[in-house]
């Protein structure tokens, strides 16, 4: 009787532990063989990743990103390890996964001949949506992503913004909670790129859709999500909050000065708080400690020498300078 | 499931009532061997053969129709969408290898249906020929055909997933060959000894068999023609749906889905 109810307890335990995650990845990995050539793909990934979040997973081309989204899609099954989406174990229950999750990737191809509408008709029946709901949910898509002008254009005719558009509504069609976006916004204009970022944020902010993204435009990575993984040769190199990460990286901040002269700023590498210079583009660049007195101290000391200061920008090291920093370090976690 | 199997059919609806080319396998290509092999008929049988001549080709023309256009359906559900690159997108839906298979094949079957009674409405009218003198075992010699050229597709799918698109060329090399050893246009009694035995093994050799017994008023010879070709077709479906799943298991394995 104690056995059965500490059992029950457990299960319990873990039931909740599992659902504070919407993405739990355990030592997953992923070979594709072609040609007698063995690629690893995923070297044992480890992840976690909480619900409700807009997570980055970073890495350079080739590094796991999208075989990792492919799996945890139901659309490559891994060699070994185990992923998990919300709690769905991907190879165990592959149907309960595909019907919770969403995808979308950048340079999205749908049938050409078919129409927006007909193509969101066609995945929505594909997800066994009934016809009530199947038109509601196609009615608001498209009238939310700004479908309605171009709604009734055969596919190939369609801009790449709007193809876009018509792929981020398809990967919504079935109301998922967790959504893989690989590359969203590649190769599309300022204008819909920010469209589909503000979109992706009130997705996560105002219904709790856990968003998985992958880009190469990091900066969009560094304004939408929270926190990052960065992978690399199929491995985890680093997880965690942007600041965080930043903060252990221990980075420099860099004062750049535009000055009437470039000459005699020998004197810089003896003031505390720097850590070298280098003179490019008209200017200085000064490394310096996060720390506004070195500022201040360099500024007077730039007085004192008759140096006329035309203009100054502090440049904090941004998620750029991380991820390059730490894909040329690779150590891996 | 319905939803699912109808998203489909849905598609194929779509793909082919914009398609030239698609609505000539129901409109066009069934016509030019109608009247091609009509008019060649024709003139053999006012050179003096025999009017069984006509039985014997009307018989082919309307069963490979029926395979023609069946394997098409279940072929270019898949292909349709290897060539827009958006095969990962069926995949990532709740859509199953049953929704797929069903949805795309009643499809086929709507059309073949639809190729039967024009081609055999236009054949009686032009040539005096009833084939619907054959009654229900031209129904059931369509069904049957229907199956086994789905079955063919579902191995033709599973080298398309598994292997390379390369293998879409199978679709149209596959049907000429079978052809070949279905007797379409010829009693399979005149294939030299080995092709008898693959022709034995085809299912549309006894459908189309079963079709000239009947059209020839040999109702028992008829009746055990297509009990034979069903059997085998029931083993073909097996097999192409074995192969099917199969396919899309080691097409998630190689990562070959994915990329399409």
């Amino acid at each position: 009787m104690g056995n059965v109810a500490s059992s029950t307890l457990f299960k319990s335990v873990r039931i909740v532990c599992l659902m504070d995650y919407a993405i739990e990845i355990e030592n997953l990995k992923k070979d594709f063989k072609e040609g007698g050539v063995v690629t690893h793909a995923l070297r044992g990934l480890n992840m976690k990743i909480r619900k409700g979040e807009i997570f980055g997973l970073l890495g350079p081309n080739g590094s796991g990103k999208t075989t990792t989204i492919h799996i945890l899609s139901n659309l490559i099954t891994p060699t070994s390890g185990t992923a998990r989406v919300l709690g769905h174990d991907v190879l165990e229950e592959p149907e309960k996964v595909r019907a919770i999750s969403g995808m979308c990737m950048g340079g999205t191809q749908f049938l050409w001949d078919m129409t927006p509408r007909e193509i969101l008709k066609y995945y929505a029946l594909l997800f066994g949506l009934r016809s009530d709901e199947r038109k509601a949910r196609i009615e608001r898509l498209v009238k939310d992503l700004g479908i309605t002008k171009f709604q009734n254009m055969q596919f190939y005719m369609l801009s790449t913004g709007m193809k876009q558009k018509v792929a981020v509504a398809k990967s919504l069609l079935n109301d998922p909670q967790v959504l893989f976006l690989d590359e969203p916004t590649s190769g599309l204009d300022v204008e819909v790129a920010i469209m589909i970022k503000e979109y992706i944020s009130g997705l996560a902010k105002d219904k709790g859709v856990t968003v998985i993204l992958t880009s190469h435009h990091l900066f969009e990575v560094e304004e939408l999500c929270r926190e990052v993984a960065i992978i690399d040769e199929g491995r985890l190199v680093t997880k965690g909050s942007i600041t965080d990460i930043k903060t252990q990286m221990r980075f420099p901040d860099i004062a750049y000065f535009c000055l009437d002269r470039l000459t005699g700023l020998e004197f810089l590498d003896g003031i505390d708080g720097v850590h070298g210079y280098e003179i490019k583009a008209g200017g200085v660049f000064i490394k310096v400690d996060k720390n506004s007195e070195v500022i201040s101290h360099l500024i007077s000391e730039l007085k004192e020498r008759q140096f006329r200061i035309r203009d100054m920008e502090l440049k904090k090291p941004s998620l750029e300078d991380v991820f390059l920093k730490i894909v040329r370090r690779k150590e891996y976690v | 499931m319905f939803e699912r199997a109808m998203g489909h059919f849905y598609k194929q609806w779509v793909m082919w009532r914009k398609s030239p080319s698609d609505l000539a396998w129901v409109f066009v290509y069934p016509f030019v061997g109608l009247f091609s092999i009509g008019l060649f008929v024709s003139y053999l049988v006012g050179s003096g053969a025999p009017m069984e001549t006509f039985m014997f080709a009307f018989a082919g023309i309307i069963i490979w129709n029926s395979y023609d256009i069946s394997q098409r359906a279940i072929t270019y559900g898949l292909t349709f969408e290897i060539w827009s690159d958006s095969l990962k997108h069926f995949f990532s839906t709740t859509s199953t290898e049953n929704d797929f298979i069903l949805g795309n094949s009643v499809f086929g079957l709507a059309t073949t249906l639809l190729a039967l009674v024009l081609v055999g409405v236009t054949g009686y009218l032009l040539f005096g020929f009833n084939v619907f003198a054959a009654g229900m075992f031209l129904l059931l010699g369509c069904v049957s055909v229907f199956a086994f050229a789905t079955a063919v597709g579902l191995i033709i799918d599973y080298f398309i997933i598994t292997k390379s698109v390369k293998y879409m060329s199978l679709i149209w090399m596959s049907t000429g060959i079978i052809m070949i050893f279905s007797g379409v246009y010829y009693p399979v009694s005149i294939l030299p000894e080995p092709a008898k035995s693959i022709s034995f093994l085809l299912p549309s050799t006894h459908a189309i068999e079963s079709i000239r017994y009947s059209l020839a008023s040999n109702e028992a010879a008829a009746a055990l023609s297509i009990l034979l070709s069903f059997a085998l077709t029931f083993a073909y479906l097996i097999l192409g749906y074995l192969a099917f799943s199969n396919g899309i298991k080691k097409g998630k394995e190689f990562g070959k889905i994915s990329r399409h």
